[in-house]
């Protein structure tokens, strides 16, 4: 039950980001609603399946790349984002 | 509840599809390519739950990292320089 209370979060998550997404106006604006509350989503969403596995070798690997995606991908829009502003 | 998120999760997508055919630049169609990505690693995982197939927990390690080395590199071609500088 937990775990998909965990899950309905995290798809909420990815829904203020994509409505983010689609309403802001301008390309900074959005890089910033995406990267925020789409990460936050999807490691929402991998800590459920964490929360439902347990500590087995499968859950380990959800717990992982939840930490990976909330580490790595602030600072890959980050390299994006300084190598457009460099480009202007 | 799982398949609210699901649905939620289709929203999202074809909000996506939305920005990558109205996009007014290149990169805000490549933002929008990046979290459709997300997102299909987020319909993994709640497939995985579904289905009791553990392995594909393997496959959402895999989709982050190809995405993790194609925004770098996007980010360092825009920056107009070589890849080892």
């Amino acid at each position: 039950m937990t775990a998909n209370i965990f899950m309905f979060i995290g798809a909420l998550f990815c829904l203020v980001g994509c409505i983010g997404l689609v309403r802001l106006d301008d390309f900074h604006a959005r890089v910033q609603s995406v990267v925020k509350a789409v990460s936050m989503g999807i490691c929402l969403i991998l800590l459920s399946v964490f929360i439902r596995l347990g500590f087995t070798d499968m859950g380990i690997r959800a717990l992982l790349c939840a930490i990976f995606i909330w580490l790595a991908l602030p600072g890959a829009m980050y390299a994006l984002v300084r190598g457009l502003h460099k480009s202007e | 509840m799982i398949t609210i998120s699901v649905l939620i999760l289709i929203l999202c997508c074809f909000m996506c599809l939305y920005r990558i055919v109205v996009g007014p630049k290149s990169q805000d169609r490549f933002v929008a390519l990046i979290t459709l990505t997300l997102l299909s690693i987020g319909f993994i995982c709640i497939y995985a739950v579904l289905y009791e197939s553990n392995f594909l927990i393997d496959v959402t390690l895999d989709a982050f990292i190809l995405v993790f080395v194609g925004t770098i590199a996007v980010g360092k071609y825009l920056a107009g320089k070589e890849f080892d500088e």
